[in-house]
């Protein structure tokens, strides 16, 4: 089932998905710890692209639990919170205008595509299920 | 094992717990997902402290899955990232100074919640107390 973005909440998140750089992406490692970091995405709508280095410790956490939370930053004060709940998988394969889409929303942040293309070379996606906050 | 908040990053770690007003703290839920949440804290240099309602979600989670995730807000470009691992648990008391310290801390976020610092503590009756173990960021 996918998640719905509707009323004054939904839109508000809608809104973060065009302007937010960074999601927290947590996953959970082979202790059973929570492991948070912030990471680059793209939004499509439906799902989460984020790129990878293969070795990174998130590729070897969601192959072995693909149960992931993603939430945005927070405001000052601790009332701004958009959380959601989902799997989060290694892909191999992006359809080249996604991929294009997220290249082209940090253009600003690279030196150049091809380097970076280079180091994050896996493709994962994340689809939300549940959506919670305030 | 008491986390080393040493270096410049160290300092900066130190900073952020004495002077943020929330926390991001991730628990591990019955069914194995991360559960993250914004809450209030008090860091004393050794421990945070949280208070919680007793029927929190995070309450379940820490009793039976005492590690969790704490991190700050990062910047708008996710930099200054400030993670700590550690390990919760449910404390049946804490000493009335450490309690005391906590409400000072959140006089006016209390008011704003048209609480006393009284119906607070009877409200979120449960004290966790979270000790870092580990330390990472940039």
């Amino acid at each position: 089932m996918a998640v719905e973005f509707t009323g004054a909440f939904g839109r508000r998140v809608q809104r973060k998905w065009r302007q937010e750089q960074v999601i927290w992406m947590t996953t959970v490692d082979a202790h059973g710890r929570p492991q948070p970091r912030p990471v680059w995405f793209h939004w499509s709508g439906k799902d989460i692209l984020i790129f990878s280095p293969p070795k990174a410790a998130k590729i070897r956490q969601i192959a072995k639990n693909p149960r992931t939370s993603i939430h945005f930053n927070a405001d000052k004060a601790g009332t701004d919170v958009v959380v959601l709940l989902g799997e989060a998988r290694r892909v191999g394969q992006v359809p080249s205008d996604r991929r294009a889409a997220y290249l082209r929303r940090y253009r600003r942040n690279m030196k150049d595509p091809a380097t970076f293309q280079a180091r994050f070379s896996e493709p994962i996606v994340f689809r939300p299920r549940t959506l919670r906050g305030h | 094992m008491k986390v080393a908040c040493e270096g410049a990053f160290g300092r900066r770690a130190q900073r952020r717990l004495k002077s943020e007003s929330v926390v991001w703290l991730t628990s591990i839920d019955d069914l194995g997902r991360p559960q993250p949440r914004v809450v209030w804290f008090h860091w004393d240099g050794t421990e945070l402290l949280i208070c919680s309602q007793p029927k929190a979600g995070k309450v379940r989670q820490i009793a039976t899955r005492p590690h969790v995730a704490m991190h700050f807000n990062a910047d708008a470009h996710g930099n200054d990232v400030v993670v700590l691992l550690g390990e919760a648990r449910l404390a049946s008391r804490v000493p009335p100074e450490r309690l005391k310290a906590y409400l000072r801390k959140y006089r006016s976020g209390i008011a704003d919640l048209e609480m006393t610092p009284e119906s607070f503590v009877e409200e979120y009756s449960v004290p966790i107390l979270v000790r870092p173990t580990t330390l990472r960021g940039f």
